[in-house]
């Protein structure tokens, strides 16, 4: 009996949690809302329930697939950056991340994005609503549904810049095949995005200069799943390179919208009720 | 330990952990607001269908009857048509409704909205990201308001 209750009392946290969890959180009895027939939905508008059975009834698990064809648009929720491997920062990495902490400790302040600054790259990838590879005779062009923006990589044998004569938010990309990976590496960007958001109390971004460089790498490891594995090389700013794998998942009935980042918008936002609502203003 | 006392100190520990797990944050995350919710019915005034985060104006009176207007966020529109099926025509100007927010801790006539319903008790949306939270203190939140509702409900009659 004592091992009984001891047993119990050790599953009942996973327990209660996953019953709050199928309690609360929205399912199938949302409808999907597309703008009518022959559109569909875009992947940030579903749920998770939405998702799972439109995986389902597209067979993702047993669809035959080429590996060599990663067309399509995956996942909503992107793949952040993770921060297990984050490496230590140079004395002016240190020093770089300092300088985007926020004045309030309630909001990210400084983050570009209040303005609607480009995301740039990396972080258009790691905080995204969705985004659809396109492959092309000489390129693969990678849409984002956040910003509503997209990224060329080049397949056509080019060399990166050695020293682009204007930095980009979005780097300089060229792609090419090892066996059934998709390798892209990415240079040229311009130093004042960031790398990601710092999820940890809000209050930083990661940062990089424009001597930052980054690998991916792409394998599809069936019709559902695209494996990505980014690794951020800035020896300025990260005493070694930041690697991150995860996998995004297909959405095979889904297609992207249009979230634009308006500035008069996102300042009429935050004007109209996250500055006031600011205590420590 | 007997049993029973094993049991209620572990039902204190769970609470203490659903407490610690972070909560699912939102692009700004939640630190603006009070973790207590209020309800207030009032009358919409503008429903701003727009990127980055829906926001709708409502109107309500103060204890001394005067009109005061109030400013809610919610997630995108996208998040918002996945989580309760709400488009651009969900609220329009001089609708009646029941807004559950959680108050900007300045005190200003601002908050992030967990839950919508009309005046007559129709469900808007049931669940808000935006609000963020544990899954536990989302519960806390949700008994919390049942049992208000509860209770006013027993007033009026």
């Amino acid at each position: 009996m004592r091992k009984f209750v001891i047993s119990l009392i050790a599953f009942l946290p996973a327990l209660l949690s996953a019953q709050f969890a199928l309690a609360q959180k929205p399912g199938l009895e949302v409808p999907v809302v597309t703008p009518g027939p022959g559109w569909k939905t875009c992947p940030r508008c579903e749920n998770d329930a939405h998702v799972a059975e439109e995986r389902k009834k597209a067979n993702v698990d047993t669809h035959p697939f080429d590996p060599h064809d990663i067309s399509g648009v995956w996942g909503d929720n992107g793949i952040e950056l993770d921060l297990k491997t984050l490496p230590p920062f140079t004395p002016y990495g240190q020093m770089l991340y300092d300088a985007t902490k926020s004045e309030s400790p309630d909001w990210n302040s400084k983050d570009p994005m209040n303005i609607c600054d480009p995301l740039g790259y990396p972080r258009a990838f790691a905080y995204n609503y969705g985004m659809e590879f396109i492959q092309l005779p000489n390129r693969t062009l990678q849409f984002f549904e956040l910003s509503h923006t997209w990224r060329t990589i080049w397949t056509d044998g080019r060399k990166l810049p050695s020293d682009p004569p204007i930095l980009r938010f979005m780097g300089y990309s060229v792609g090419h095949w090892e066996g059934e990976t998709f390798v892209v590496e990415a240079n040229g960007f311009d130093d004042r995005s960031w790398v990601s958001e710092d999820r940890r109390g809000r209050r930083h971004g990661f940062p990089h200069t424009s001597e930052m460089r980054v690998v991916e790498h792409y394998k599809r490891l069936d019709y559902g799943r695209l494996q990505a594995t980014l690794t951020v090389i800035d020896p300025k700013v990260y005493t070694k390179p930041w690697s991150t794998t995860g996998i995004a998942t297909l959405r095979p009935n889904a297609e992207l919208g249009e979230y634009m980042c308006v500035p008069s918008d996102s300042i009429s936002f935050n004007n109209g009720n996250t500055v006031p609502a600011d205590a420590h203003k | 330990m007997s049993l029973t006392r094993m049991f209620i100190k572990a039902l204190f520990v769970m609470g203490l952990i659903s407490m610690t797990v972070p909560p699912a944050l939102a692009h700004h995350g939640t630190a603006l607001w009070q973790d207590a919710e209020v309800a207030q019915q009032g009358t919409v005034v503008q429903y701003v269908w727009r990127n980055p985060h829906v926001l709708v104006i409502w109107s309500v009176k103060d204890d001394a009857g005067k009109l005061v207007q109030w400013t809610g966020e919610l997630a995108s529109p996208e998040s918002l048509m996945a989580d309760g099926g709400m488009t651009k025509d969900t609220l329009k100007p001089g609708d009646e409704v029941i807004m559950y927010v959680r108050p900007a801790k300045s005190g200003a006539a601002n908050s992030v909205i967990d839950q919508i319903k009309r005046a007559d008790g129709a469900m808007v949306l049931r669940w808000s990201r935006q609000a963020g939270g544990t899954e536990e203190q989302r519960a806390a939140r949700t008994r919390n308001r049942e049992a208000a509702e509860a209770a006013a409900s027993k007033g009026k009659k």
